[in-house]
């Protein structure tokens, strides 16, 4: 904490007084702060809602230096994980600094940045420049990168709770340690002022977790998160209609979303998934009784009609935007009065940042709606609510730095310069992820990155990397350069194609095994039309405007985030307390009341499980609360389990709630199946022929620089790369199960994808704390469930058993004709 | 344990073959993609793609383990089958290159099946000069009975004929999911054995260069976790991707 309150007089030149001033502005309080602890050579964390100026913030340091000590070459360095987010702050730092007429020069450098001017940037770089991780490790790679960024004196990190804790975030703190090395060896050209971080993060549980971002020495980092009074107000939307038992559309509630509509000036509806925007969307637009203006904004619409949409908004030419997660970071819109939330937040954190899009000053306050799809998310919304009013975050786990992320990074090191394999490891473990690196992990990697790292004989002719005898490890050819600038970056995107109306424009990029389930003549809802399938032209889905009412939704792959933790364990204390219970809608509470006559209500330290018969199926069904990635894991060990113990698993459904099976015989000690021993073999064996982890794997090996992205000239498909990624897979766990790829997949499926972790972590909690019981007739608690039942996954083993069925068809099929 | 009976299940075999009558011939289409004439004592395989590993590995080191895994298959299945003779109907090496580079163990495995079974290479467009410390005979195409075997079909052919260089594989629509698979593709007059190397990729059977085999009671034995499924070719049953890969690729 500072001392004395700086005031303005103190800190600001007169130049800054006088704009200020001229603005009709004051500083705020920890704008000051922010250059007194510059001055004072410290690096800043600064946290605070949108819409508290903190861009400015951010840079008012550096423009003040740079006023009182002009300067050539790159003085500031500007990092956001959006490209578009880096050319708005560039337009509107440019404003100030004309206004003050600073000698101050300004630029972005992102992958969309012309040749020439790249070029251009490196003989004479701005003072300030702004950039994305993925431009920084490349420049990084130059062999100068020493002198451009000997006169650096901060680099700024926005958005940093977007990037900490994912592959993005671990790339980018090795650029930074990297950094921080060559300024070292460089100090003698350097200006020998110390090296600032400065980090704008929105509200999180665990500041001091960035804090290590910015520093190898957190403790010298000062975290300023300035007590800003923004009222938030959020409600749960009232309506009418009775709650629908499942589904995730909101459409019961669509009357009451039109009405908000009406009643707002502008106002930002937040989906979860892309298929939920265009369903939205199209529903709107057939109650838009009034010619509101409602755009649509997602991930897989083409870039151009995103932009449009984005500057039709800050220019206020729209009343209503639908958008997914695409636009919860970013641009800076004034004048959105609401916030509407369909379906379960799934998280506080991500649901805060949302509700900040309202009111985007500090003076207004933010309103929201939570509009729940279902009674399972009645609950979830009240919890959020409850979690939103007392501040309880989710606190993001730390994990260990990604290893394909690091050998990208050591082919890099080697592109720069050559180097010695000590000094590298002991720059590497300055970087917070990689902190916990052992030297044996290092040397794998580097082995990994050299020569492939595979236990083969005679295999030494294809190497990345070589020891020269001067002990210094350098890159075999220029071409392991250029691969490796090709490649840079973490993001592997999935395998889209573009889709085209006939004869008209392109509509943006769909899934491509969504298409590949399609056939001439389907329906579906894309870019807010419907459209009917038409065929493949080239790399081209062809379409043509439908007139059909019921259509196949695109089923975007990863748009599903899990139940948060923190959510999770809301909603279960939420069960048992009966304040809050006496708040629901009639309806949920008449449902929690008869599940509570019938069977048992999930509770903390016990977990529920049920049985009973439907049909001529036997139902098990378990409500752990880990998020339905951990339940679709879950799913498939238990029918692993279940197909060897001899229940005859048939299928099995997860939701974030619960995981539901159903077998052609009945469990009565569901203790044998839920232990913790799950997570050995089976898992094993899934992971062997798991497409999650096959896909996993082609985002590793790409990463890792073993296949490639993108090449000049000869554009690989994605589809041949995934082919070929998964038979390197099968072939690699068959020879050698203990590859650094390998282990690379297995930590990544642990943090994402089949959460791994929370799974172990609910199995030994609820290790023989099992509250089980037997039913005539389905819970009130599974109806939900059993309506979801629709989309099942089938265990891996049924696929022959299919296949025997189609078999046997096809083949009546041709003798009866 | 649960503490109720549970009824064994009925599946059984690890394996399931296909027998089929090819113009009075025998043949066993096997789950891992071999042919196996029993009256000749005769096995067939096709496009091994040995050394493809090595061969792509320019800008990066690729596991090169596929050789190694393609001879283990192989010898699996000469432990089963016992044939007098092998025939590779081509394309047994990813690159000329490449067969005059196999290394020393690989060599070994080839070795050791030609000391079981009578190696016969039949030249395809990936290999058309093999080395000569390779074991076994070479030739263009070999004739048995009524049957042709060579690498690559015509369209029109004048007798039976036995081939590979396609790599076929089928695209199909079970319950709740897709799948894709290697597979055999059947007509009046040909049999196209599926690509048995262990890094061949597949070539979509809807894809042009099928089209002319696809004709006279085409049929699909598609091949899944070591079973064979046999299936009329019917086109609405199956899809393909949208990218193949060009023959000339493969």
């Amino acid at each position: 904490m500072i001392e004395k309150q700086a005031t303005s007089a103190m800190i600001l030149p007169d130049r800054f007084q006088s704009w200020f001033a001229a603005k009709g502005w004051h500083a705020h309080a920890h704008q000051l702060d922010m250059v007194a602890s510059w001055q004072a050579e410290q690096s800043v964390l600064l946290i605070a809602p949108t819409g508290a100026g903190k861009t400015l913030s951010g840079f008012l340091p550096s423009l003040i230096d740079l006023e009182q000590n002009p300067c050539e070459g790159i003085h500031t360095l500007y990092i956001s994980p959006l490209k578009a987010l880096a050319s708005d702050i560039a337009r509107n730092l440019t404003s100030p600094v004309e206004e003050m007429g600073l000698p101050v020069t300004i630029e972005t450098r992102t992958g969309d940045t012309p040749q020439s001017k790249r070029n251009r940037q490196r003989t004479t770089p701005p003072n300030i420049l702004l950039t994305t991780p993925e431009s920084l490790e490349l420049m990084l790679g130059w062999p100068d990168a020493a002198r451009i960024f000997g006169q650096l004196q901060t680099i700024i990190i926005d958005e940093i709770h977007a990037l900490s804790g994912t592959k993005r975030g671990d790339l980018l703190s090795l650029s930074l340690a990297k950094m921080r090395a060559l300024r070292a060896d460089n100090e003698a050209g350097g200006t020998g002022r110390p090296l600032k971080a400065i980090g704008l993060s929105a509200t999180v549980a665990n500041p001091t977790r960035f804090a290590a971002l910015l520093s190898p020495d957190p403790n010298h980092v000062k975290i300023l998160q300035p007590v800003l009074h923004k009222d938030i107000h959020v409600s749960m939307l009232e309506t009418e209609a009775e709650l629908p038992w499942a589904g995730h559309s909101a459409h019961y509630a669509l009357p009451e979303i039109y009405h908000l509509l009406q009643t707002h000036n502008k106002v930002l509806i937040f989906v979860n998934t892309r298929a939920q925007a265009e369903l939205l969307f199209q529903a709107l637009w057939m109650a838009n009784d009034d010619n509101l203006k409602i755009g649509l904004h997602h991930g897989s619409l083409d870039v151009g009609q995103r932009r449009k949409v984005e500057s039709f908004m800050a220019q206020g030419k729209l009343d209503a935007v639908v958008a997914t997660s695409s636009l919860d970071l970013g641009i800076d819109w004034a004048d959105i009065d609401l916030v509407v939330q369909i379906g379960a937040p799934k998280g506080v954190s991500r649901l805060v940042q949302r509700i900040g899009r309202a009111g985007h000053r500090l003076d207004s306050a933010s309103k929201a709606v939570l509009v729940p799809a279902n009674r399972f998310e009645v609950l979830e919304v009240m919890a959020a609510m409850h979690c939103v009013e007392i501040m309880q975050l989710d606190d993001s786990e730390a994990h260990p730095g990604a290893l394909d992320v690091l050998a990208q990074h050591i082919v890099g090191c080697a592109v720069t310069a050559p180097f010695d394999a000590d000094r590298l490891y002991q720059t590497i473990i300055t970087a917070p992820p990689f902190a916990a690196l052992t030297r044996a992990q290092f040397e794998e990697v580097l082995d990994f990155v050299a020569t492939g790292g595979y236990a083969l004989s005679h295999y030494d002719q294809f190497q990345r990397l070589v020891k020269g005898i001067d002990g210094l490890w350098r890159i075999t050819s220029p071409k392991i350069a250029q691969r490796w600038r090709m490649n840079i970056g973490t993001i592997v995107e999935t395998v889209t194609m573009k889709v085209r109306l006939k004869s008209g424009p392109v509509l943006g990029e769909i899934e491509e095994y969504f298409v590949q389930n399609l056939i001439s003549g389907d329906h579906f809802i894309f870019a807010g039309r419907m459209l009917q399938y038409v065929g493949i032209k080239g790399n081209i889905v062809q379409t043509i405007v439908s007139h059909a009412k019921e259509p196949k939704v695109p089923a975007y792959a990863g748009g599903r985030l899990p139940l948060s933790q923190n959510l999770a364990d809301t909603v279960r204390s939420l069960l048992h307390d009966d304040k809050a219970l006496a708040k629901l809608p009639a309806e949920v509470a008449q449902w929690l009341y008869l599940q509570k006559q019938r069977s048992g209500i999930p509770s903390s330290d016990k977990l529920l499980v049920e049985s009973f018969k439907r049909g001529q199926k036997h139902y098990l069904v378990a409500y752990c609360f880990e998020g339905r990635n951990a339940h679709q894991t879950l799913g498939m060990l238990l029918t692993r389990r279940m197909e060897r113990l001899g229940f005859g698993p048939l299928g099995f459904v997860a939701t974030d709630y619960a995981v539901a099976i159903w077998s052609v015989h009945r469990v009565t000690s569901p203790e044998n199946l839920f232990q913790s021993d799950l997570l050995g073999d089976d898992l094993e064996e899934w992971m062997a022929e798991s497409t999650m982890l096959k896909r996993s794997f082609r985002a590793v090996a790409t990463i890792a620089g073993l296949i490639e992205k993108r090449m000049p000239g000869h554009e690989k498909t994605g589809k041949q790369m995934t082919v070929n990624s998964d038979l390197i897979y099968d072939v690699l766990r068959r020879h050698q199960p203990s590859h650094l790829l390998l282990q690379a997949t297995e930590q990544d499926a642990a943090r994402g994808l089949t959460d791994i972790r929370r799974l172990s972590e609910m199995l030994t909690r609820f290790e023989d704390k099992i509250d089980f019981w037997q039913l005539n007739y389905i819970s009130p608690l599974a109806v939900p469930l059993m309506l979801e039942v629709g989309r099942e996954s089938v265990t891996a083993s049924g696929v022959s058993d299919m296949l025997e069925e189609l078999e046997t068809e096809l083949i009546q099929e041709m003798q009866g004709r | 344990m649960p503490n109720q009976p549970n009824p064994p299940k009925s599946k059984d075999a690890k394996n399931k073959d296909v027998t089929i009558d090819f113009h009075g011939n025998q043949l066993i289409l096997h789950g891992d993609g071999t042919l196996f004439m029993p009256a000749e004592g005769l096995l067939i395989v096709s496009d091994l793609h040995l050394e493809k590993g090595a061969a792509l590995s320019h800008g990066a080191p690729l596991p090169a383990f596929d050789t190694k895994d393609t001879l283990a298959r192989l010898a699996q299945r000469i432990e089963q089958s016992q044939p007098t003779k092998l025939l590779c109907l081509g394309d047994s090496f990813h690159t000329v290159e490449r067969a005059f580079l196999l290394p020393p163990d690989a060599l070994a495995s080839l070795h050791e099946i030609a000391a079981r079974t009578s190696i016969i290479w039949v030249t395809g467009n990936h290999d058309r000069n093999l080395p000569d410390r390779l074991p076994g005979t070479a030739c263009d195409e070999m004739h048995i009975g009524n049957l042709r075997f060579c690498h690559e079909a015509d369209f029109l052919p004048l007798q039976p004929t036995i081939s590979g260089h396609f790599h076929p594989k089928a695209r199909i629509k079970l319950r709740a999911r897709a799948l894709s698979a290697r597979c055999f593709v059947q007509n009046d007059l040909d049999l196209i054995l599926p690509a048995f190397g262990s890094y061949t990729g597949g070539l979509n059977i809807l894809d042009e260069a099928f089209a002319g085999f696809l004709t006279a009671n085409p049929t699909i034995h598609l091949i899944h976790d070591n079973k064979t499924f046999s299936m009329p070719f019917q086109k609405s049953r199956f899809f393909r991707t949208h990218q193949s890969q060009k023959i000339s690729k493969i």
